[in-house]
Order: structure tokens, then C-alpha cells, then sequence
């Protein structure tokens, strides 16, 4: 090679113009030359798309330099060059056995032959080849050799990429300090030896770590660097690792949109384009697409990867079939979406033939759950039930995570039947499963339910039509909306005092059961007292707090209490035994407090003026009723009333606060 | 999957429980190593049950019948510490008991087999059965019961959403490992 060209070749590789140098390579072949000067062009190209991670075009061109090494006598050091690059490029296209053979045989026949540099290198590169195959401690003694002998002979170049190196085996082994410790190093010393790829290289590493750990600033932060070292020198291999990085990320932390933006550029891609490392990104891509409600785009993802899934498989996607599995589901569910049923019943029973075959019984949970979902659509209760309750079955045996999801579903299929008893059942099952903060709210449901249950209103079944669906907190509201209402407006007395008679039993059960499940608290009354006296601790209270309490007021106090500032014409405290007095009068300092602090309505409704007009509405209607009432029922029933309706009251401002919570959120998104 | 694989997966390793402090006192901290109370309680009565059995079987000669007797006495106390909860040393013994029982079991078992063959005695062949009956429902039952409650801690736990509890942290890490491993993009070759 002509000197001039041979400099010109290092400076481009330092400044890592891959591109350039592969573009003047070819053009320099093109023209006569020497075997030998040929050789030197194909390693050239092999090194340059080795470092692009193009390894078929690196393969092909080692392998030209491999067999002009076999023709000609040429120096020791360009033939261990040349066998290093070949056994790298080999271990790259996966063909680790005869990577691994290249080295031990490097190091048997021609130990004395190798300088101090070549031998780091090897162990370097053998360690690499150990830790791929799991033999860590093998690879990590292997990893210190060569680290010493670079750190003897200042090889800083080495150094760098064997701290890299050790970053990785630690990171594989879930070492993260340590390994990000040895990132830090190699970056250092990257930096030192202006090794601009390198330190892309570690920054994304780096910024795996910290992905993996969820720790979405310091993972952004290392991401975006190596992103923009890979944009600059046209590395699309390192910028696609980095997107891919980045969606992995967003994915565990839910941000779907940020998965879509990332992945998109596999949109583009052919189906021939696609390799097996692609389809699990194209799983998250989808089901990104999918929350997203992209479904269109969503149908096109999901069939290119069931496409490349039979393409590289040759037709026995058994091979991967996790992946098939899943986007299978994932297109039964955009068929769901697009109200295509037969189609996704379809493919849920090639799934469930699939699943039952290879006895997948989590795979089989998802498969009932999503057919159960699907004749709950079509009105086929029947059927719906049988395929919830089989995926409930499962899911409870394997502990899966869907189990609240499928619970949910069996409420509102035996909701819709009329079926309270079960509802209850469910709903103490769910109850199981649910974490403390969304227990206060199933507590309220499962109140209503006993209620619904006990004063046997089934009949009112069909007033629920209008009902929205569970996973809408409302359906409590609206089922103790229409309890009061029916009770309310019933015709005969007789039915009213029936009624009333039946809920007096119950609350007393409810409020024994209450009090024997707080023994370790202290009493309500010293709560309240406290608060009552220290404002600033009231303020302290977080909102769910504050809604427990006025939770537990309302119910603790049925017998005796209600707002005056929605039923002034009621003063409940004048009716009370003395020892009564004082305690009602502090909770309703307390209760007037919150309501003024926090359920203001023309505050808290704010741009929500549906459930402004519901809860004026609600007391309104509810001033009026009980005031005409209040001559006509004896004091127990009324007490009885003003049970039902402080559970309303709760209920509505549990719906207040979780729908203006809902609102927040979706601002700040 | 290989065993390293397995051993990088598992999630608790020996300490079965999750590692934060909800959990502490369900463990011993062997030589900086979690390491799971119940069964080194349970193993340690199996020892003790082991080193007891010969003694019992040739020097005190006990028959099938005061074998059942002992295991039966031995359990009771597993039912008892489950549902009165009582104070840990406490639990730590009735642990150490079972496992003593778990050795009583399976000699009253050898026992029974035996005087089975010498003459057909039908309460050998009943005392088999309802040893049998109790230790594989007695397990399962309890075993349910147990993680019914351990589960109910971390349902209770504010972080029980959180994808890298403290409990849950190291194994977390070790499962997102793997993973990167198989991905296998974090080399670097010289």
C-alpha cells in the first residue's frame, strides 16, 4: 500500500469515517495491484464494517485476506493481525467453537512469536468469547491478564477496553455498582485517547445500567450522548441499539408514547430486513401502539412480525413461540378493537390449541381472559363465565398478576345477571388482592353490595341499565344514587318500613364488624379531637386520608349526624343525649372543614361540570326528601337514611376527587 | 436453562423471602448471606430428628404406634404457632419441632412397614396411611397459609407496585441481567 494512502486510512479510522474509508477501499481494489496490497484493502474493509457491525460484509472480506495469507509468505505480526480480526469477525457471526480454536491456537503454537500487545489482546478477546458462553470466573481471570500486561506497557487503548469489558461481565452477572464503576474507567481512559466510538460505546452501555435500573435521567443522559456520537460518524448499528435501549426503557416505565417514537424507524424496515433480535422490540412496539389505541398501525407491526416469525423460523414458529403467542394476542385484540369477534375468536382458539398442547398455563389465563372478555361483548354471559372462571381458576393457581383484572371481569358478568351474592363473593376476593389504597374503595362497593343484597332489590336490576362499567369507580355512586331513590319514592309505606327495618339490622352488623376490625387504632373521637383542635394537621392529611375519615365520620355517626352545610334545616346535635354533644359538634366542625377545603364544588368540579351538576343535584334532591320525611318516618328510619345517604356523599366525593386525580394527571402527561 | 441461568433467576435464592426489612425477622444473616429462618429452624430439628432416630429405634426400641404418637405430639405445635402467632423464639421452636416430627414420620412409616411384613397388623397399615394423609395435606395446607400471609405483607407494602421494591431490587437486577446477557450488546473485543 502507498505510504500516503496507509496514513490517510489510520487518520480516517481515528476519526472513525468508516463510510469514507469503505468507499475508498472498493475504489483502490477496483484498480490493478499487488496480492499483498489487495490483502491490506480487504482487511481494511473487514475492520471498517466490523466496526459499522455490518458482519457479513466484515466476513466476506476477512475471508478474502485469509486466502491471500495462504499463498503468501507474509510477516508474523500481519498474519496474528489478520487471524485476530478473523477470529473476532467469527465470534460475531456467531461461530464462537472456531473463534475460540483461532486463539488457543495463537497462544499454544506461537506464544514466543507474540509481542506483549497481541497476547493482551487475545486474552481479551478469549475472555469475551468465555463470557459469552457463561464461564465467568474463567473469563474475568482471563479479563485481569490481560489488564496487567496492558497496564505494564501503559496500553491505555487496552486498558480502556478491558475495563469495558469487565463493566460487562459484572453487568451481566446484576453487579451494577461494580460494573458501573469499570464503565466510568474505560470511559476515562476513552476520553484520554479521543476513542470517540469507544466512549459512545460505553456511554450506552452506561446507559443500560441505569435503564435497567429505571433510572430514567441518568439513563437519558448517557443514551443521548452515545447518540449522538453514533449520528455523527453514520454508525445506524450503535444508533439503533441506543432507540432500542431508550424504548426497552419507556416500555418498563409505561411511557408508551416515548416506545413508539423510538421504535418507529422499524416501521420502515422489510420483512426480509427483520432478524430474531428484532421481533421482541416489534412486541413492544405493538402493545405500545395498542395502549396507545393505534390500531391501524398496530395490525401492520403485528403482522410484519408474525410475517418475519414464519420467515425466519421457515414455518415452525414453534421456535418462537412466546413471541408468536404474544402477537397473536396481541391481534386478537386489535381484531376486538376493530369489532372483528369471529376473527379474534379465532385466533384465541388456534392460542388456546397451542397453549393447551404445550401445557402453557399462563398463556392459557390471557387466552380465557381475553375469550371471556369477547362473550361478555357478543351478550353470551354463558359462555363469558365459563372462560373468566376457568382463567380465574388458573390464575389463582399460578398466582398470575391478571387475577384482579379477571375478578373485575366476573363481577360485571355476574353483575349483569343479577347475581349479587356472587358480586359479593368477587368483590371479597378482589378485596385479597388489591393494595391498601384501593381497599377503602372496594370496602364502599362491597358495603353497597351487602345492602343490595339484604334488602333483596334485585328487581332494580333493570334500572341499571345506564350503569357505566365497573372499572368506572361511578357504578357505586349510581347504585347507592338509585338505592336512596327507590327508597325514597317507594309507593307504600309498608315496603319503606320493611326496607328500613331489613338496613337497621345491617348497619348494626356492618358497625360491629367495624369496630372489631379497628381495635388497634386509636378511638375516632381522640382522632377527631386533635384534628379538630390542630388545623395545620388537618391540612397535613393527604386527600385518601381525609376521605377515610370522612369515611369512618359518616359512618360512625349514621345514627346522629349530617352536614349542615347541605341540610341546614337539620340540627341532629339538639336530638342527641348530652354524652353525644360533643363529639357530633366536633365532627362537624371537621367535616364542614373538609368540605369547605377540599370538596368546594364549584372548586373542586372545575372543567368536570358533569359531576358538578351529579352532586348538586344528589343534594339537593336529597334536602328535599329528607325534610319532607322528617314529620312523616320515625327517627330510627330517618337515622337509617342518613346512612344511606352519607355513603352517597362519600362515595360521590371519592368520584370527585379520583376524577379530578384522573384529570391532573392527564394535564401533567 | 442452564443452572447459572436458574441460580441468576431465582428470585429469593435461600433466603425465600423478600429481602427488605418487612422480612428481617424472617431471617438469619449467615456470613453477610440472607438465609431463610423457618428452614434452617426445620433442618436443625431434622438433624436433631436423625441423630434421635437410632437411639429410639435400638436402644429405646420404640414400636410403630409410639413413633405416630411422637409425630402427632411434634406437630401439633406447627398449627398452633401458625394461627396464635406467637412470639418468634417461639415459632423458631415449633420450626425446629416439625422438623423433628417430619424424621418421627418417616420412622413410625418404616416401622409400620416393618411390623406390616412381620404380621398382618391393620393399625400398621392405617398408621401409614394417616401419617401419609397428614404430611402431604398438613404441607399443602400450610405451605398455602403461609404464603397467603407473607403475600398480604406485600400487598400491603407501598411499594408493592413498584418494580424495584427493596424486597425485589436484587433480583430485579439479576432477571434484567440475564436478559441484557442473552441481548448480548454490552462487548467490547480489542
Amino acid at each position: 500500500m502507498v505510504d500516503y494512502l496507509a496514513e490517510e486510512l489510520q487518520k480516517m479510522f481515528k476519526d472513525h469515517n468508516y463510510t469514507s474509508i469503505i468507499k475508498l477501499a472498493h475504489r483502490e481494489l477496483n484498480q490493478k495491484m499487488s496480492n499483498i496490497d489487495k490483502k491490506n484493502y480487504y482487511f481494511v474493509l473487514a475492520k471498517a464494517y466490523y466496526f459499522l457491525g455490518e458482519n457479513k460484509q466484515a466476513f466476506e472480506n476477512i475471508k478474502e485476506v485469509m486466502e491471500i495469507l495462504e499463498l503468501h509468505q507474509l510477516p508474523k505480526k500481519e498474519v496474528f493481525d489478520a487471524k485476530i480480526e478473523y477470529a473476532k469477525i467469527l465470534r460475531r457471526i456467531g461461530e464462537k467453537k472456531q473463534a475460540m480454536e483461532i486463539y488457543s491456537e495463537l497462544l499454544e503454537l506461537h506464544e514466543s512469536s507474540l509481542n506483549d500487545d497481541t497476547r493482551a489482546a487475545i486474552y481479551h478477546n478469549l475472555a469475551n468469547l468465555h463470557m459469552e458462553q457463561g464461564n465467568f470466573e474463567e473469563s474475568k481471570k482471563l479479563f485481569q491478564m490481560a489488564l496487567s500486561i496492558d497496564q505494564i506497557y501503559m496500553n491505555e487503548e487496552g486498558q480502556a477496553h478491558t475495563y469495558s469489558s469487565l463493566g460487562g461481565l459484572h453487568f451481566y452477572l446484576g453487579e451494577y455498582d461494580e460494573a458501573i464503576n469499570y464503565y466510568f474507567k474505560s470511559l476515562n481512559l476513552r476520553k484520554q485517547t479521543k476513542d470517540i466510538l469507544g466512549e459512545a460505546t460505553v456511554s450506552l452501555n452506561l446507559g443500560s445500567i441505569y435503564a435497567n435500573q429505571l433510572n430514567e435521567e441518568l439513563a437519558n443522559e448517557f443514551l443521548i450522548k452515545a447518540e449522538e456520537v453514533f449520528k455523527e460518524i453514520n454508525h445506524e448499528k450503535g444508533f439503533h441499539s441506543v432507540l432500542n435501549t431508550k424504548a426497552r426503557l419507556y416500555y418498563s416505565l409505561k411511557n408508551f408514547d416515548q416506545v413508539i417514537t423510538n421504535l418507529e424507524y422499524l416501521e420502515n424496515k422489510e420483512a426480509v430486513e427483520i432478524t430474531r433480535a428484532h421481533i421482541p422490540l416489534i412486541d413492544i412496539f405493538a402493545e405500545a401502539l395498542l395502549k396507545e389505541k393505534q390500531v391501524i398501525k398496530a395490525r401492520n407491526v403485528i403482522k410484519l412480525g408474525i410475517d418475519s416469525i414464519h420467515r425466519l423460523t421457515q414455518g415452525k414458529f414453534v421456535e418462537m413461540l412466546p413471541d408468536y403467542g404474544k402477537l397473536k394476542q396481541m391481534l386478537s385484540q386489535v381484531a376486538v378493537i376493530q369489532n372483528k369477534l369471529d376473527e379474534a375468536l379465532e385466533i384465541l382458539n388456534e392460542l388456546e390449541e397451542i397453549g393447551a398442547e404445550i401445557k402453557d398455563k399462563r398463556s392459557l389465563i390471557a387466552i380465557y381472559h381475553s375469550k371471556a372478555q369477547i362473550y361478555l361483548k357478543l351478550g353470551k354471559y354463558e359462555q363469558a363465565t365459563v372462560f373468566a372462571e376457568q382463567g380465574r381458576d388458573l390464575a389463582v393457581k399460578y398466582k398470575d398478576s391478571a387475577i384482579a383484572e379477571i375478578l373485575d371481569m366476573l363481577f360485571e358478568i355476574y353483575f349483569l345477571q343479577g347475581d349479587f351474592r356472587k358480586c359479593i363473593k368477587v368483590l371479597k376476593n378482589i378485596f385479597r388482592y388489591v393494595q391498601v389504597k384501593n381497599k377503602q374503595r372496594y370496602s364502599l362497593i362491597l358495603r353497597t353490595f351487602y345492602l343490595l343484597e339484604n334488602v333483596k332489590l334485585k328487581n332494580i336490576k333493570d334500572e341499571f341499565t345506564v350503569l357505566l362499567k365497573f372499572s368506572e369507580i361511578e357504578r357505586s355512586l349510581y347504585i347507592l344514587q338509585e338505592t336512596l331513590h327507590n327508597i325514597l319514592n317507594f309507593s307504600s309505606t309498608e315496603k319503606k318500613v320493611e326496607i328500613l327495618k331489613q338496613m337497621s339490622v345491617r348497619i348494626k352488623k356492618d358497625t360491629e364488624e367495624i369496630n372489631s376490625e379497628n381495635e388497634d387504632e386509636p378511638p375516632l373521637e381522640e382522632v377527631l379531637k386533635v384534628l379538630s383542635l390542630d388545623n395545620k394537621k388537618l391540612s397535613e392529611l393527604s386527600l385518601v386520608d381525609l376521605l377515610t375519615l370522612l369515611d369512618s365520620i359518616f359512618f360512625s355517626i349514621k345514627h346522629k349526624y349530617i352536614s349542615k352545610k347541605y341540610l341546614q334545616k337539620i340540627d341532629w346535635t339538639e336530638k342527641l343525649p348530652l354524652d353525644f354533644q360533643l363529639i357530633i359538634k366536633q365532627k362537624q366542625l371537621i367535616l364542614i372543614e373538609l368540605l369547605k377545603k377540599h370538596f368546594n364544588p364549584i372548586n373542586v368540579t372545575f372543567g368536570n361540570q358533569l359531576l358538578e351538576q351529579k352532586f348538586n343535584q344528589m343534594f339537593t334532591r336529597m334536602s328535599v326528601k329528607i325534610t319532607e320525611f322528617q314529620d312523616k318516618i320515625s327517627e330510627e328510619n330517618l337515622l337509617i337514611l342518613l346512612y344511606l345517604i352519607s355513603s352517597i356523599a362519600i362515595n360521590t366525593l371519592y368520584v370527585i376527587y379520583l376524577s379530578d386525580k384522573d384529570e391532573a394527571e392527564r394535564k401533567d402527561v | 436453562m442452564s443452572r447459572r441461568e436458574k441460580w441468576m433467576l431465582s428470585p429469593y435464592r435461600l433466603a425465600h423471602h423478600p429481602l427488605c426489612k418487612n422480612f428481617d425477622d424472617h431471617m438469619y444473616i449467615i456470613r453477610g448471606h440472607k438465609v431463610c429462618r423457618g428452614c434452617i429452624n426445620l433442618y436443625g430439628g431434622m438433624i436433631a430428628g436423625l441423630i434421635l432416630a437410632p437411639i429410639m429405634v435400638f436402644v429405646l426400641k420404640v414400636t410403630f404406634w409410639m413413633a405416630f404418637v411422637a409425630t402427632v405430639s411434634l406437630f401439633i405445635f406447627t398449627p398452633i404457632s401458625a394461627f396464635l402467632e406467637p412470639p418468634r423464639l417461639i415459632k423458631d421452636i415449633c420450626r425446629f419441632l416439625l422438623g423433628i416430627a417430619m424424621i418421627s414420620a418417616g420412622l413410625s412409616i418404616i416401622l409400620s412397614i416393618v411390623t406390616l411384613a412381620q404380621a398382618m397388623n391393620w393399625w400398621a397399615f392405617a398408621v401409614i396411611l394417616i401419617t401419609l394423609f397428614l404430611y402431604f395435606t398438613s404441607r399443602a395446607y400450610f405451605t398455602g397459609f403461609r404464603n397467603r400471609k407473607n403475600e398480604q405483607v406485600c400487598r400491603n407494602c407501598d411499594q408493592f407496585y413498584h418494580p424495584r421494591c427493596d424486597g425485589m431490587v436484587d433480583a430485579v437486577d439479576r432477571a434484567k441481567a440475564v436478559e441484557s446477557f442473552n441481548k448480548g450488546d454490552a462487548f467490547s473485543e480489542q
